[in-house]
């Protein structure tokens, strides 16, 4: 059984790029994607991933909101939050809430690369 | 008790030759007529107190403050001028009296005659009377409530600036890095002509978008620097002049946009079309499938101007309704629509600057997004006579 992915950004670009960063380290990883918060909240209930990689800033339910809708409905996932910014009290926020860790969106393809392998590496056992 | 500062005398509380025979005087001082004139052309406030916060002495600035003439104050008890703050000014005086020593630039809020609080900066300079050698208190004060204003205005701006900065920044960054990643991608297909292709398409997007976020950022940079030249007018203009530049787009959909109704406000004309043009704007741009209908409602109730502008389009869950007017964030509807999260923000900008609020309310059905702006009222009389004013100077011109 193939590992699980969502995504779940508001930027379609932005999961296109770490949509294909995990593909090149894991060829036939599961992705899903979500557009929105709500939608990512849905997606969840759904498709249990076994990584959740969550934009924190969105139109209407953000990241921060997901967060608090995950503690609230008792679903245990790892959530990778990643964010443009990268801000103290962001930062400090989302571990508050839940999130395991806090990766500022990388700039290049390299960092892609570099982030979707310790992601591979930490929550989807890819040696 | 302190070291004393001088000697000073007040004039009128004591012997003073020169001044009764008008003489001129050969070592250079003034009379006592000069002297006074001298203290009463200056604007700041001079008092000359005694320990019990007796009014000794004053000048026409002082006693002008007080709304009272200078002779009815001379004598007087602060006590019964004023009520409110004379026991906190006769602890501060005794206690600068005590000391001996100067208590120069304090700045205090103060609440004069008229009733509309201010600040002052005083000065209190503790003395001897040179007749009797009893403590006087010299006050000096100046009315600084504009600087202050100012100040706290600057302050204000400054924490703005710094938010506004580090939030633009932000979403600045993000298409610079999507467009760096494509043409790394681009690179990386080169193989592939058809995902170079795709990959271009995309920078150029990304490039266009980022384009108009600047250009929106400019026009909400400008709009913020810009103080309000606040005239009585009707509501019912910009809110027009702003429903008639959407009504093509509007009508193109089969729906329909009105204004119904006064409000007489104090205002600036055009940044209250721009605040309109904004809101009527977002209607139409959230709108969802169906026409829009999207309808201004106007009136004065209290002290204030109402302005409803609400739509029966995609709403704002009531969760989102504070956060739709910070910078850069958007409601849930914005999911899939062109925007930039910066049309409300400048709007509550805007309208704050009037002195006034702008919320999102519960809409009332079949309204599903119910904006009200508030703004401070004039009478319909004072926006009237406002608005004829350049027609009357025109007939008057000939």
């Amino acid at each position: 059984m193939s590992a699980t992915v969502l995504i779940v950004d508001d930027d379609a670009l932005d999961r296109r790029f770490m949509e294909r960063a995990l593909r090149r380290i894991m060829p036939g990883i599961d992705v899903r994607h979500a557009a929105g918060g709500e939608e990512g909240l849905g997606a969840l209930a759904d498709c249990l991933p076994d990584v959740v990689i969550l934009d924190l800033s969105m139109p209407g339910t953000d990241g921060f909101d997901v967060l608090s809708g995950l503690a609230a409905s008792g679903i245990k996932v790892p959530v990778v939050m990643m964010s443009s910014s990268d801000r103290p009290a962001e930062r400090a926020r989302a571990a508050h809430l839940g999130a395991r860790q806090f990766v500022p969106k990388p700039i290049s393809s390299e960092g892609y690369f570099t982030t979707s392998g310790m992601i591979c590496q930490r929550y989807l056992n890819q040696k | 008790m302190g070291r004393m500062i001088g000697t000073a005398r007040a004039p009128g509380t004591g012997d003073r030759d020169g001044a009764k025979d008008g003489g001129a005087k050969d070592d250079g001082a003034l009379t006592e007529p000069e002297l006074r004139f001298v203290l009463d052309a200056v604007p700041a406030r001079i008092w000359v107190k005694d320990d019990a916060n007796r009014i000794v002495w004053l000048n026409a600035a002082a006693a002008a403050s007080m709304s009272l003439p200078q002779d009815a104050c001379i004598g007087a008890d602060t006590y019964r001028l004023f009520p409110a703050m004379a026991a906190q000014y006769h602890a501060d005086d005794l206690a600068v009296l005590r000391a001996g020593v100067p208590r120069l630039g304090h700045v205090e809020r103060y609440t004069p005659a008229n009733g509309r609080v201010g600040w002052v900066r005083t000065d209190k300079v503790p003395t001897l009377c040179a007749v009797t050698g009893e403590p006087r208190l010299v006050v000096t004060s100046l009315d600084v409530t504009e600087q202050h204003r100012a100040e706290e205005r600057l302050r204000v701006a400054n924490a703005s600036l710094d938010e506004f900065a580090s939030t633009a920044s932000h979403d600045l960054r993000a298409p610079l890095r999507q467009i760096m990643l494509l043409a790394e991608m681009a690179r990386e297909d080169r193989a592939d002509p058809e995902a170079v292709d795709a990959h271009l398409s995309d920078v150029r997007d990304v490039a266009a978008r980022l384009l108009s976020l600047t250009e929106r950022l400019l026009e909400a940079g400008k709009a913020a620097r810009v103080l309000p030249e606040m005239t009585p007018l009707d509501l019912h203009g910009p809110a027009s002049a702003a429903a008639r530049a959407i009504a093509p787009r509007v009508e193109a959909l089969g729906g329909e946009v009105a204004v119904d109704g006064h409000a007489y406000a104090q205002g600036d004309a055009v940044l209250l079309r721009q605040v309109f043009a904004n809101l009527l704007e977002n209607a139409l741009k959230y709108c969802g499938d169906a026409p829009p209908r999207i309808a201004v409602g106007l009136r004065n109730e209290d002290a204030s101007a109402i302005a409803t502008v609400a739509d029966q389009g995609l709403g704002i869950a009531p969760e989102h309704r504070e956060r739709v007017f910070e910078m850069f964030k958007r409601g849930a509807a914005g999911r899939g629509v062109q925007g930039h999260g910066i049309g409300l923000s400048l709007c509550r900008r805007v309208v704050a600057g009037h002195g006034g609020l702008i919320e999102a309310v519960e809409p009332t059905a079949p309204a599903r997004t119910e904006l009200v702006v508030r703004l401070p009222a004039a009478t319909a009389d004072a926006a009237r006579a406002h608005q004829d004013a350049p027609a009357r100077a025109r007939e008057a011109a000939g």
